[in-house]
């Protein structure tokens, strides 16, 4: 069935030399269509519960540094700035999957033994006394990554190493490393892309394991890598552009790198001032970005966000929520006494009605029909296209 | 080049696109097991066919009356009023003077009628063994009337369960008891945590095996059919709360008393540095419940409701996660260890011990009971609706010597039990969803999920 | 007087009523050599009872583990006589005794969850200990309370896991006495500059400042875990903590001199003694010198002869420094600040190239009489080793004249498994006896794999750690115990290919536009003729050919 799709769209297009460009072309065009589409349905979904609150009840974070070696001491640092805002904030160690592909704190090139500072005045050390690292060194891959997200990972797996999120659950995602369009490279070895990214949290929300995601990406050409994301209530905030570059901010002497980049610093700057119960919307977070002073333009995706950044909370995502309740009676087991049970009050109207038989069945809550292309390393159309200049030229040529 | 040669080579050549081409796209496609799809769609619309069957058991107290007429009448309006969904009755009639063991989907009704209390009117009294009783003044000869009464104490009661079952298939808007039940799971850590925040001035212990033994472990043995709690007990040293509570001038000799107003409460858990983490051995979800004792210097210490009174209980708690209690330790005198060093006695200084026996525990025990009732999701089994139906009736309520009582343990498991199915077709469904919808996802054997 | 009698007649009451409880106990040992370093090792003791939740109980129960040890070190300059605990190499070293009949999984499905609760335990990747480099020593770890008809061990090692603040953390939280100060929440001057962080409110452990320990040229944190059952149901679990750092005061300051003090190394005092310690908290002190120095501090320490060391005791919240001043304060940097163990191992790879390789192994015996020892090697199935390259020569340790062995001496065993690849790794028990006063090397040689360019790790150039070599020096006599040596790390590079970007870009590169852009213009440059039969020379495979005349007529 899909053979004869691209057939037809195939000998639809151009010319045959660039048969294999415009195949993709028109391919991510329909994309784009059916996406358009589908996250309007979308829209109409999520959007009932909201509307002001976000009605989360526990915040997670999963804060990855993809990248390795000394002078990558910057992605470390960007990683542990955040680390330690949200800590601050109030989301507790148990509720942060922190990944660090290298160690630069206990590394022998480090002249500051245990100790990750931010900032050349060497004000905080990030790395502190209590931190927690799950993912480090060899582990951050993007397969463990992906099993993170989703959920799905092998037997033995620790519960500290596993994103235990429900459907209330905010998660903030923050990714740093080198980057190109529409992807993110990890240690030097290996390379998520936009679409993996995109399955990634297409299968949490599947499988209803977040309330509402803010994705932020500090990389070269960070914008490239929210493109393709098609699911709810997710939020993306990215250090610059397609097409532009990330620039670090400046450069410790003693410790021989730069030590933060300028999207984090300009984040931080503003973060640094907030604390546990703020009532400072992204919004505002977002107003303070300053082009000329970052050195590139950040992208920000709010087209799968309803609920507005003019009505979410920073704390929303960087802060921890935890309500309580006052216990006001105890359960006195050695005396059989009269207990009064709360209100429980029905209407008593003697039968279901229809409309209440209804809610009983449950609709699938929309289909999901994105086509994706199939990347194989000889394209479909390209080898299509090469055997029928191969016949035409043998054709051609005997005459 | 003649035109044969040139007629073979060309479809020679044709030939060979035309073959290997198909052999080599179906060997390169993505390997995709074959999955019950329609089965698991299916599975939603045969949702809505879950029927309970309960069975009744009538008995007259007096020995009096028609039981089998009652019977027969109660199951026929009471299964016309429930239409089949949700519950089937089936009543039978108890000829016995005798009580009967309570089994789980059995209940009592016991009738006393021609009874009278002084208002004039009946009265209704649940029992804590699944045993519902009715006393009314009406004649024992007047079975309709009779009828009429029992189908309004047993349909109230099961009414406003299937009230909650609706509510769970709908739409997924959450109150408040939602987001206090914690997720259900087979088995739980249960942890009691000892806070003891300065140990050099007071060393405090429990005796928390005999403690849970007289007043937990009856209600954990109750609910042992639904779940699995491995107890586990700690003491935690230098627990010092984030936050500083507030001094007031209280008491009557104005002397110093702590409190912590209700916002300063999610601060309470300083989760920098208590680790609440549970075993790391199992994947069962742990539940926590904590006995604060706080230092000298911030006792006592008590908690401000929002009518800024103290506290009659000192407790809160965290929904999904546990509960806390505070118990402020009295002052002690500081003391000393000796010991026989050789010849020479040494004397050093060793903080005061205190020790919480199980009795000095039962307040807080009964406290983790309530807790747990409310982070399980016990629901107190009312009869709102008989209320309404029956005016000038009295209502009585028995409470359990376990915790629990069969009523509310029946209602928790069928409600469970219809959550989890409808979780599971929820899961199954989207996991259809989106595997039909990325095509390119590789679908391994699925033997092992088939036969499960 | 009356009073007195009251609070005594208390203390002894409320000493034996605390005898049901779990125990801990604690001791510091600081050790100083001639050569200025001093040793501090910090050594914690508890046993859990049945009922509490300690997670290094939930695991020995878990697993139904018998014994196991678990250690992180960083540095090769430890001095094996100021740590009791002895030098461990770096990396981590794992070694675990596990019941074989346990709920019903094999040993080996345990020892994957083991390693998994661990790594989740301590922030460390102790995942990467599977099968693929796990071993089973037959005659190193000959414990006496191990019923190793009933149990096996099971030993790994990671050579190139790092230790840092991440580990330590959730270590000192294993110590009852521990919890850290909250410093991120009372920080409201961003300006001031943290200083104590890590450690605990009392005893010991309040020493722990990570900037210290990690600036140290050697650390090993370790974790002993035992269970000791009296009946069936009634289990108590030890636990034994050791952190053991060796500071070096004269690297540190700059008087460049021996002194030092608690505040000097570790930049804090000691806060007292720990409530929870049922006998005194001592704090040893060893110095290199009898005499020509003097205690700084409010408190003297006494003398104690059997220790040999300066004692000092720790007093319930009362804050505790201490310092050694010398008069003449110069470090002694000669050879009696060397280690003076009587049996040592080195190891060291011979050869050169990337295709092969050997290794050699040294073991001097300083000691009069022959000791016997076992070598148990554990290299990777990259390493492919050549058993019939192993060879044996023994000299005397001073001569250097090569001793021909006979009689008892000669009595060695091998004990042999062969690498399987990607499955398991090579392991080698070696049981020799050394004679006394000579110096044993053991050599063979090894080819080195070629293995996939998938499994070499993102910093592909490093080369490949392999874990120590342990020898296990068996007791002489009834009196003394056995105790393990560890060798050295080596570092094998395998042939690695080229990963980097501009190499593999151009090599694609080049090959697709070779084969694409080489096909497509031969194609439409060449003329296609087909070939004449009648000119064609018949092969004997070519039967579609018919015999045609050379006029082209049939």
């Amino acid at each position: 069935m899909n053979f004869l799709n691209w057939l037809v769209l195939v000998l639809g297009a151009a010319s045959a030399t660039n048969a294999a460009g415009g195949a993709i072309r028109v391919v991510e065009d329909m994309r784009g269509l059916d996406r358009a589409a589908l996250a309007a349905d979308f829209l109409s979904a999520g959007a009932g519960s909201s509307g002001g609150g976000s009605g989360h009840t526990n915040n997670w974070a999963v804060l990855v540094c993809t990248s390795r070696f000394w002078f990558n001491y910057r992605h470390i640092a960007n990683t542990l700035s955040m680390y330690r805002t949200v800590k601050r904030l109030g989301i507790p160690d148990s509720n942060i999957i922190l990944m660090l592909a290298d160690d630069v704190a206990c590394n022998p090139r480090n002249h500051f033994p245990a100790t990750v500072y931010n900032n050349a005045g060497r004000y905080l050390d990030l790395y502190g006394s209590n931190i927690e690292v799950d993912y480090r060194g060899y582990e951050v891959t993007v397969e463990n990554f992906i099993r993170v997200l989703t959920g799905r990972h092998e037997e033995h797996v620790p519960r500290s190493k596993r994103l235990l999120t429900d459907d209330r659950s905010n998660i903030l995602i923050f990714m740093t490393g080198h980057g190109g369009k529409e992807f993110l490279k990890f240690q030097d070895a290996e390379e998520i892309g936009s679409h993996d990214i995109a399955d990634a949290i297409a299968q949490m929300f599947e499988k209803k394991r977040y309330n509402e995601i803010f994705f932020m990406i500090d990389t070269c050409q960070a914008a490239s890598l929210y493109k393709q994301i098609y699911s709810p209530n997710v939020l993306a905030a990215a250090s610059s552009l397609t097409g532009q570059s990330s620039y670090s901010h400046h450069h410790d002497m003693e410790i021989g790198t730069a030590v933060i980049d300028r999207w984090t610093y300009s984040n931080l700057e503003t973060l640094e001032k907030l604390e546990r119960q703020d009532k400072n919307t992204l919004a505002n977070l977002f107003k303070t970005y300053d082009s000329s002073v970052i050195l590139s333009d950040p992208g920000i995706r709010t087209d799968l966000f309803p609920r507005g950044i003019e009505n979410a909370l920073v704390t929303d995502f960087f802060g921890g929520v935890q309500t309580t309740e006052l216990t006001l009676e105890m359960y006195k087991t050695s005396e059989k006494q009269k207990v009064l049970p709360a209100d429980v009050k029905v209407e008593f109207d003697g039968r279901l009605s229809s409309a209440q038989k209804d809610t009983l069945l449950e609709k699938p809550r929309y289909k999901l029909k994105v086509v994706l292309p199939q990347t194989y390393l000889i394209n479909v159309p390209f080898v299509l296209c090469f055997g029928l200049l191969l016949t035409g030229v043998v054709v051609a040529g005997s005459v | 080049m003649s035109s044969l040669i040139r007629i073979q080579t060309v479809s020679i050549l044709l030939i060979l696109v035309a073959l290997f081409v198909p052999v080599w796209w179906s060997t390169t496609q993505v390997h995709r097991a074959v999955l019950p799809t329609d089965q698991i769609r299916a599975l939603a619309a045969a949702e809505a066919k879950n029927v309970f069957h309960t069975r009744v058991a009538v008995r007259f107290v007096s020995g009096k009356g028609q039981p089998k007429a009652v019977a027969e009448s109660l199951q026929t309006h009471l299964n016309n009023l429930f239409g089949g969904a949700s519950f089937h009755f089936a009543v039978r009639a108890d000829a016995s003077t005798e009580e009967t063991q309570s089994t789980s989907g059995l209940y009592q009704l016991r009738i006393d009628c021609g009874v009278k209390n002084i208002q004039g009117e009946g009265s209704v009294k649940l029992f804590e063994d699944r045993v519902v009783s009715l006393q009314t003044p009406v004649e024992c000869a007047d079975t309709e009337s009779i009828v009429a009464q029992a189908v309004a104490v047993v349909g109230g009661l099961f009414l406003d369960e299937r009230a909650d079952f609706a509510r769970i298939s709908g739409s997924s808007s959450h109150n408040n008891d939602d987001i206090r039940k914690v997720k259900f799971a087979p088995e739980y850590q249960l942890i009691f945590n000892l806070m003891n925040a300065d140990p050099v001035n007071l060393l405090v212990s429990w005796d928390i095996q005999a403690a849970i033994k007289d007043y937990f472990q009856n209600f954990v043995d109750a609910v042992e059919k639904l779940y699995d709690f491995k107890i586990k007990s700690q003491t935690k040293y230098f627990t010092s709360l984030p936050i500083d509570p507030e001094v007031i001038n209280a008491g009557k000799d104005g002397e110093m008393v702590y409190c912590l107003r209700p916002h300063h409460l999610p601060h309470f858990i300083n989760s920098a540095e208590w680790s609440f983490g549970g075993s790391v051995v199992s994947t069962a979800p742990p539940l926590n419940f904590v006995v604060y004792v706080p230092p000298h210097a911030q006792s006592p210490l008590y908690i401000m409701g929002h009518d800024h009174g103290f506290l009659k209980t000192n407790s809160f708690l965290i929904p999904q996660w546990g509960g806390i209690s505070i118990v402020n330790p009295p002052k002690m005198a500081p003391a000393v260890a000796i010991h026989e060093n050789g010849t020479t006695l040494a004397i050093r200084n060793v903080p005061p011990k205190w020790t919480l026996s199980s009795s000095d525990l039962s307040d807080p025990m009964h406290i983790f009971i309530y807790q747990m009732r409310e982070i399980l999701g016990v629901k107190t089994v009312g009869l709102g609706s008989t209320e309404q139906l029956l005016p000038g009736f009295q209502f009585n309520y028995e409470s359990s010597s376990v915790g629990i009582t069969k009523w509310e343990l029946d209602r928790l498991a069928r409600l469970t039990t219809i959550q989890n199915i409808r979780n599971a077709v929820n899961t199954l469904n989207s996991l259809i969803t989106l595997i039909e919808s990325m095509e390119d996802m590789i679908l391994g054997s699925t033997e092992h999920l088939l036969s499960s | 007087m009356r009073r007195l009698v009251a609070i005594i007649i208390a203390a002894w009451v409320s000493i034996s009523a605390s005898a049901a409880q779990s125990t801990q106990h604690e001791t510091l040992h600081l050790h100083q050599r001639p050569s200025g370093r001093v040793t501090a090792h910090f050594a914690f003791a508890q046993s859990v009872a049945q009922s509490q939740a300690h997670a290094l109980d939930d695991i020995a129960r878990g697993f139904g583990i018998d014994e196991m040890a678990l250690s992180f070190t960083q540095g090769t300059r430890c001095d094996s006589i100021a740590t009791k605990v002895g030098c461990r190499p770096p990396g981590v070293v794992l070694w675990a005794w596990m019941r074989n009949n346990h709920s019903l999984s094999s040993v080996d499905t345990r020892w994957s969850a083991l390693t998994n609760a661990l790594a989740g335990t301590f922030c460390a990747s102790l995942n990467f200990i599977t099968p693929e480099n796990s071993a089973e020593p037959q005659s190193s770890f000959t414990h006496s309370s191990v019923n190793s008809s009933l149990s096996s061990l099971r030993y790994a090692s990671l050579p190139r896991e790092i230790t840092c603040t991440e580990n330590l953390t959730p270590w000192s939280k294993l110590l009852p006495c521990s919890t850290k100060v909250n410093h991120l929440a009372h920080i409201k001057d961003r300006k001031m500059k943290p200083y104590c962080i890590l450690g605990s409110k009392a005893g010991i452990a309040s020493l722990f400042n990570a900037y210290a320990i990690y600036d140290a040229d050697y650390h090993s944190m370790s974790v002993e875990v035992s269970r000791k059952c009296t009946s069936d149901t009634e289990c108590t679990t030890e636990i034994r903590q050791d952190l053991v750092v060796a500071l070096d005061p004269v690297r540190k300051g700059y008087q460049r001199n021996m002194d030092w003090s608690l505040q000097f190394l570790f930049g804090k005092e000691v806060a007292g003694s720990c409530p929870l310690n049922e006998i005194e908290t001592n704090i040893l002190v060893t110095l290199p010198k009898a005499e020509g120095f003097e205690f700084e501090g409010k408190v003297k320490p006494v003398y104690n002869d059997e220790k040999n060391a300066w004692v000092y005791s720790l007093e319930l919240a009362k804050q505790f420094s201490m310092g050694v001043k010398y008069s003449d304060s110069k470090p002694d940097l000669s050879e009696k600040s060397k280690s003076t163990e009587l049996i040592q191992i080195h190891r060291h790879l011979t050869g050169y190239g990337r295709e092969r390789g050997g290794i050699k192994i040294r073991i001097s015996n300083r000691d009069t009489k022959p000791r016997t020892v076992t070598l148990l090697e554990v290299l990777p199935w990259f390493i492919k080793l050549y058993m019939h390259t192993l060879q044996r020569t023994t000299y005397h340790i001073t001569s250097q004249e090569v001793l021909s062995l006979s009689g008892e001496v000669v009595n060695q065993t091998l004990k042999y498994q062969p690498a399987i690849p990607r499955i398991r790794p090579s392991v080698i028990e070696l049981t020799a006896t050394l004679p006394g006063e000579s110096i044993t090397v053991f050599t063979f040689q090894f080819d080195r794999a070629f293995i996939k360019y998938t499994e070499h790790p993102p910093d592909a150039n490093r080369g490949f750690d392999t874990g120590a070599a342990i020898l296990t020096v068996h007791p002489a006599s009834r009196t003394e115990k056995e105790y393990r040596l560890f060798s050295d790390v080596l570092l094998i590079a395998l042939p690695t290919p080229d990963f980097s970007m501009p190499y593999n870009v151009i090599t694609m590169s080049c090959t697709i536009v070779a084969l694409y852009f080489g096909t497509v213009f031969n194609l439409i440059v060449k003329k296609l003729e087909g070939l004449d039969d009648s000119q064609l020379k018949k092969k004997w495979w070519m039967f579609w050919v018919k015999e045609r005349s050379v006029l082209g007529k049939k």
